[in-house]
C-alpha cells in the first residue's frame, strides 16, 4: 500500500505557511521542505503550489522577492509576513482542535453513545 | 482592505501584464530546472530528467491560468482575447460588417433623431400653468360635426357631477362688444371669464393686479367692475401708459353704446395671452369676470366653453367617460337637445394637432424604416449564421465549451453593435441638428433655443434592443451549431458529395429567405409610395394660380384705426375709395383692388335662384365684397357677362359676379347664369342679379375651386380689409411708403400684415413641405436599406446554393439556365412583395389622406420606379454570384465545402 497521502483540500496553504516559517524559500524549496517535514508522507502536485503561492502573496500572508538560489539561478523567494505568522498560529490552533475533536470522536465507544 | 488589495492587484496586472507574465514563466522554468537537476543527480539523463520534471509539474498553462485567476485577471484576459477574436472576425468579412453597421446606424440614427425632435416639439408647453392637465369642454351633436358651445347651467351641472375628476371646471364666453372711452367707440372681442379659469390658467398681469376674491363680476347695477386689458390694446389704444390702471371705460353690447356698463381697468395681461382655446384665433382685448346671471341663463343659451383642470392621475379618457355619464343623467332630467354630447379634449392636444399631423406622417415613415432595418438585420444575421455555423461546430467538436463559444460570439456581436450604435449616435446627432434648424422654416413651431438633446430613453431603448438581439442571436448561433444537428453541420464542413447543408438550402430556409425578400420589397415600396403621395400633395398645393407677378403683388391689411363699428355704409365706401386712391399713387403701381377678405372665405351659405321651387336651397360660399379692379389685379378672367364698374354703386341695381364652378353646378350652361337672379342672406331676402361669371380662383386652401359670390363693395357697404396692389417697384418700397401716403386721412387708417402674394402663399406651404422633406428623407433611407437588404439576401441565397449549382453544372446544366432559375425566383418574390406593399399603401390611404388632406392623389410612377429598383437589386444580387457559381469548377467548389 502506498505510504504517501494526498493532502486534504484546504490544507496546502497551511503547509506552505509552515514550510516558509522555517526559513526563506523559493517555490521548489517549499516543495522539498514540505516533503522533508512530512517525512515524504504528503504528495503535492508540483504545479498546484504556484497558484497557492500567488494567492498567499495576494492575501499579504507571504512576501516575495527575487534572489539567487544555491545553484546560482534566479529564483523567487518567499518569506512569512507578520500577518502570515499570525494566520499560521490561528490555522495551527484550529487544525489541532479539529484533529483532537475528530480523534476524540473516533475513539468513542458504545457506552458513550 | 481586501477589495482594495484586489483592485490594486488587478490594476497592477493591467499595467504590468507582460512583466508579471514574464516573472510567472521564469519562476516556473526555475522550478523545472531545479527539479530536473535533482532528477539528473538521481541518475536520469538530462533529457529524461527534463521530461520527468515537466510531467511531475503538471499542466504548465493550466497552472498559469490558475495563477492569473488568483490575481483576478482571468476575466480580463478572456475579455481581451474575445475582443481580439471579434475584431479578427469583423475584419474577415468587411462587407457584412459594413452592412450591419450601416443598417443599425442609419435605422437607429434616423429614428432617434426624428423621435427626439418629435418629443421636443410635442413637449413645447402652452403658456399656462401645468398645461398638461388642462382640458377644453364643449359639445357636439354628432361625431365629426363642428363644436358647439355649452349653456351655463349644463356646465354647472357637469362641474357638480364630476368634481372628483376636475380640480377646477369653469367656463368662459367670447362675445363681440363695444368699448367706449374718451377716444370713442371700438368693437373689440371680450372674454367673460370665471375667476376659477383665470387662476386655473395661472395668468399674472404685467401691470396692475390679478383677480381678488372680492372682485365683482360685470352686472348691470354694480359699480365699476374690474377688467383686464390685453397687452395689444394697452399698446395700441393707450400708448403703453401705466396710468391706464384705474381708468374707467364702458362696455356696450351695441355700437350706440346706450347700455354701456362701466368697468375699471385693474391690470394688463402679458403679451400673447389669448382666448384659452388654441383654435380660436380671435384675441380677446378686454377680460372681465362673468356674471352669475349670464351663467344661469337658460339651457338654450349655449355661449360657454368649458375649461377644466384634471385632478392628478386622471386621464382625458376618464374625464370624457365621467362627463358622458353625467350628461346622460342630465339628459333624463332636462328635455333640451338630447342629441348633444359633451366632448373633452386635452388643450395641448388641440394646440399640437397641426404639428401632430406632420409628426404622424413622419412616425409612419420612421416605423417603416425601423421595420426595414429589422428585416435587414434578420437577413444579415441569417447570412452570418450560415457562414459561421460550421466554424463553431468544428470548435465545439474540438472541445470548446458552449459557454466559452457564446462568450466569443457574443463579444463579437456586442462589439459590432456598440460600434454601430456609436456611428448611429453620431448620425442621429448630425441629423437632429439639421432638422432643428428646419423647424421654424417648416412651420412646426418657434425656433428651438438649442438643438434638442437626443432622447436618452430612445437611445437606451435602441441600445438595449440591439444588444439583447445580439446576445440572443449569439446564443441561437451557438445552439444551432453545437446542438443536435451539429454532426450534420460538420458533415457539410467536409464538403464533397456528403454535403447535406439542409439548413442552408433546404426548402424551409429558401422559403424563409423569399418571405424576407418580399417583406423588404413591400416595405420599400410602401415607403416610397407614401413619400410620393406627400410629394404629390405638396406639388398640387404649390401649383396655385397666384395671378400675374405674385412676387410683385403686395397684400396689405388696411383698417380704420378707431370707430370701425360706427362707420356708416357711406363712410366705409368713402374710406375704401380714399385708401385705393391714395395707394394707387404709389410709384410703380400697375393695378390695385380691395377685397373684404382675401383669399375668399370658405364659409358655407345657402342661396336660391329666382324661380326655384319653395324649399329648394343651394350651396355656395358666403359672398365677398370686392372693388372693381379686383379681377384685373388678380388676373381672373370674366368669362361671361361683365365685371364690376363705377355704376355698380349704392344707388344701382344689386349685382353679383359668381365663379365658374358655381355657374356650372347650378345652371345648365355657365353663360345662362348671366342675367339670372339669386337670393341669399337672412331668409333669402337679399336679391342680386348676376352680371358676370368669373374664372375659378383655386389654390389657396384647395385645388378644388370654391363656389364664390363676389359683390361690389360700393353696394355692400363693408369696408375692405385687404388691399391687393400689383407694382413695378419693390414690395419693400410699397411697405415703407404706404403708411406715408395714408397719413392724414379723415378716418385714420392702420396697416398690418404687409407681404407679397408669393410670401403669404409660401407660408401656407411650410407644413406640407416639412412633411414632404421628412418623408422623402425617410423614403430614401428606407429604400436604400431595402435595396441593400434585397441585394444581400439575393447574394446570400445564391451563396447558399453554390454547391447545388456546382453539382448541376457538373451534370451538364447550361450556366445561363442555372442563373435564370435562381434569378427568376427571387425577382418574382420582389415583385410579389412590392405588390403587397402597394396593397398596404392602399389600406393606409385613408390614414395618409387624414394627414395629407384630400388632395393626395395616387401616384403610379414612383411606385413603379421603386419596384423596378428593387427588382434590379435582386436581379444584380442573384445574377453576378450565380454566374460566378455556375461557371466555377464544380470539383473545386465541392472540395472547398
Amino acid at each position: 500500500m502506498d505510504a504517501q497521502a494526498r493532502i486534504l483540500p484546504g490544507t496546502l496553504d497551511l503547509l506552505i505557511l509552515k514550510a516558509v516559517s522555517l526559513g526563506r524559500l523559493h517555490g521548489y524549496g517549499i516543495l522539498l521542505r514540505i516533503g522533508q517535514i512530512s517525512k515524504g508522507a504528503l504528495v503535492i502536485e508540483q504545479g498546484a503550489l504556484y497558484p497557492a503561492l500567488f494567492r498567499l502573496v495576494r492575501q499579504g500572508l507571504l512576501k516575495a522577492e527575487w534572489g539567487l538560489s544555491d545553484n546560482n539561478q534566479r529564483a523567487k523567494f518567499y518569506e512569512l509576513t507578520a500577518a502570515g505568522r499570525k494566520r499560521l498560529r490561528e490555522e495551527t490552533d484550529g487544525w489541532n482542535r479539529l484533529v483532537a475533536a475528530i480523534g476524540t470522536a473516533l475513539k468513542a465507544g458504545p457506552e458513550e453513545a | 482592505m481586501r477589495l482594495l488589495s484586489s483592485v490594486r492587484t488587478f490594476l497592477s496586472y493591467m499595467f504590468h501584464r507582460h512583466h508579471i507574465e514574464g516573472e510567472m514563466d521564469e519562476e516556473f522554468r526555475s522550478h523545472l530546472k531545479n527539479r530536473a537537476a535533482d532528477l539528473e543527480r538521481q541518475g536520469l539523463s538530462r533529457a529524461e530528467a527534463e521530461r520527468q520534471a515537466r510531467i511531475e509539474f503538471g499542466g504548465y498553462e493550466k497552472y498559469k491560468e490558475e495563477c492569473r485567476e488568483t490575481l483576478g485577471t482571468r476575466l480580463l484576459q478572456e475579455f481581451v482575447a474575445d475582443i481580439r477574436y471579434g475584431l479578427r472576425q469583423l475584419r474577415r468579412s468587411p462587407v457584412l460588417t459594413g452592412q450591419f453597421c450601416a443598417t443599425i446606424a442609419i435605422g437607429m440614427g434616423a429614428a432617434t433623431a426624428l423621435v427626439s425632435l418629435m418629443l421636443a416639439l410635442g413637449y413645447q408647453p402652452l403658456p399656462y400653468r401645468d398645461p398638461g392637465r388642462l382640458v377644453a369642454i364643449w359639445e357636439r351633436v354628432e361625431a365629426g360635426e363642428s363644436v358647439a358651445a355649452i349653456s351655463g347651467p349644463d356646465l354647472r351641472d357637469f362641474a357638480d357631477t364630476t368634481h372628483t375628476i376636475y380640480a377646477v371646471l369653469g367656463g368662459f364666453a367670447v362675445p363681440q362688444v363695444w368699448l367706449v372711452d374718451r377716444r370713442g367707440v371700438a368693437q373689440v372681442r371680450a372674454c367673460y371669464i370665471e375667476a376659477s379659469v383665470f387662476s386655473n390658467l395661472g395668468i399674472r398681469p404685467v401691470l396692475g393686479r390679478g383677480v381678488r376674491p372680492d372682485d365683482e363680476p360685470l352686472v348691470g347695477n354694480s359699480a365699476a367692475a374690474p377688467a383686464w386689458i390685453s397687452y395689444r390694446l394697452w399698446q395700441t389704444r393707450y400708448g403703453s401708459s401705466p396710468s391706464v390702471i384705474g381708468a374707467t371705460i364702458g362696455i356696450a353690447s351695441s355700437a350706440a353704446g346706450l347700455d354701456k356698463l362701466p368697468v375699471r381697468i385693474a391690470g394688463v395681461l402679458p403679451h400673447g395671452v389669448s382666448i384659452p382655446l388654441p383654435f380660436m384665433e380671435n384675441r380677446a382685448d378686454v377680460w372681465y369676470l362673468l356674471s352669475p346671471a349670464i351663467v344661469a341663463r337658460s339651457r338654450e343659451s349655449s355661449v360657454f366653453f368649458g375649461l377644466g383642470r384634471l385632478r392628478p392621475g386622471v386621464s382625458v379618457v376618464q374625464a370624457q367617460a365621467a362627463l358622458t355619464v353625467g350628461a346622460e343623467r342630465l339628459g333624463q332630467r332636462y328635455s333640451f337637445d338630447k342629441r348633444k354630447r359633451p366632448v373633452v379634449e386635452s388643450l395641448e392636444a388641440i394646440a399640437q394637432a397641426p404639428a401632430r399631423q406632420t409628426v404622424g406622417v413622419l412616425a409612419l415613415g420612421v416605423s417603416l424604416v425601423f421595420l426595414v432595418g429589422c428585416v435587414n438585420l434578420a437577413m444579415l444575421m441569417g447570412a452570418e449564421g450560415r457562414r459561421r455555423r460550421r466554424e463553431i461546430a468544428i470548435r465545439a467538436a474540438l472541445g470548446a465549451g458552449r459557454r466559452r463559444l457564446w462568450y466569443e460570439v457574443a463579444s463579437e456581436k456586442c462589439l459590432l453593435t456598440l460600434l454601430s450604435l456609436a456611428l448611429g449616435v453620431a448620425f442621429a446627432s448630425g441629423l437632429l441638428r439639421l432638422l432643428a434648424r428646419l423647424v421654424p422654416a417648416a412651420g412646426l413651431g418657434p425656433a428651438l433655443p438649442h438643438p434638442p438633446p437626443l432622447n436618452l430613453a430612445v437611445l437606451v431603448g435602441f441600445a438595449a434592443f440591439s444588444l439583447a438581439a445580439a446576445l440572443a442571436w449569439s446564443a441561437l448561433l451557438v445552439a444551432a451549431a453545437d446542438g443536435p444537428g451539429s454532426s450534420r453541420t460538420l458533415a457539410s464542413a467536409g464538403g464533397g458529395l456528403g454535403y447535406t447543408g439542409l439548413s442552408d438550402s433546404g426548402p424551409r430556409a429558401s422559403r424563409w429567405r423569399l418571405i424576407m425578400l418580399a417583406a423588404q420589397a413591400g416595405i420599400g415600396t410602401c415607403l416610397l409610395a407614401a413619400a410620393a403621395l406627400t410629394a404629390r400633395t405638396y406639388t398640387m398645393l404649390s401649383a396655385a394660380n397666384l395671378g400675374p407677378e405674385p412676387r410683385r403683388t403686395v397684400l396689405l391689411s388696411v383698417s380704420p384705426r378707431d370707430n370701425m363699428a360706427l362707420l356708416t355704409d357711406a363712410q366705409a365706401t368713402d374710406f375704401n375709395q380714399q385708401v385705393l386712391s391714395r395707394l394707387s399713387r404709389l410709384p410703380g403701381t400697375r393695378a390695385i383692388a380691395e377685397a373684404e377678405l382675401f383669399p375668399p372665405p370658405g364659409f358655407p351659405m345657402s342661396f336660391v335662384k329666382r324661380g326655384d321651387a319653395p324649399g329648394t336651397t343651394r350651396e355656395a360660399n358666403s359672398p365677398v365684397s370686392v372693388s372693381p379692379g379686383y379681377f384685373r389685379t388678380l388676373g381672373i378672367s370674366i368669362l361671361f357677362g361683365r365685371g364690376f364698374n363705377e355704376t355698380d354703386n349704392s344707388g344701382g341695381e344689386r349685382v353679383a359676379i359668381i365663379s365658374l364652378d358655381m355657374a356650372e353646378s347650378n345652371w345648365g350652361a355657365p353663360q345662362q347664369a348671366v342675367g339670372s337672379e339669386i337670393a341669399f342672406g337672412s331668409k333669402h331676402r337679399n336679391h342680386y342679379k348676376i352680371i358676370g361669371v368669373a374664372a375659378n380662383f383655386t389654390g389657396y386652401w384647395s385645388q378644388m375651386p370654391i363656389p364664390t359670390v363676389y359683390l361690389p363693395q360700393a353696394q355692400s357697404g363693408n369696408w375692405c380689409a385687404e388691399v391687393i396692389l400689383r407694382t413695378a417697384a419693390s414690395p419693400r418700397a410699397v411697405a415703407t411708403l404706404a403708411p406715408e401716403v395714408l397719413a392724414g386721412m379723415a378716418i385714420p387708417a392702420t396697416i398690418a400684415d404687409v407681404s407679397t402674394m408669393q410670401a403669404r402663399w409660401q407660408a401656407t406651404l411650410t407644413r406640407p413641405l416639412a412633411r414632404m422633406a421628412g418623408m422623402l428623407l425617410l423614403a430614401l433611407l428606407g429604400l436604400g436599406l431595402s435595396v441593400q437588404g434585397v441585394y444581400a439576401v439575393a447574394a446570400g441565397t445564391v451563396a447558399a446554393r453554390r454547391h447545388e449549382l456546382a453539382v448541376r453544372s457538373a451534370l451538364g446544366a447550361p450556366a445561363g439556365r442555372l442563373v435564370w432559375n435562381v434569378t427568376r425566383e427571387l425577382v418574382f418574390a420582389v415583385v410579389v412583395g412590392a405588390g403587397l406593399g402597394v396593397a398596404a399603401v392602399l389600406e393606409l390611404r385613408p390614414l395618409l389622406e387624414h394627414w395629407l388632406g384630400q388632395v393626395a392623389v395616387w401616384q403610379v410612377g414612383p411606385i413603379a420606379a421603386a419596384v423596378v429598383m428593387l427588382a434590379l437589386a435582386a436581379g444584380a444580387g442573384c445574377y453576378f454570384p450565380a454566374r460566378t457559381a455556375a461557371r466555377a469548377n464544380p470539383v473545386e467548389v465541392l472540395r472547398q465545402g
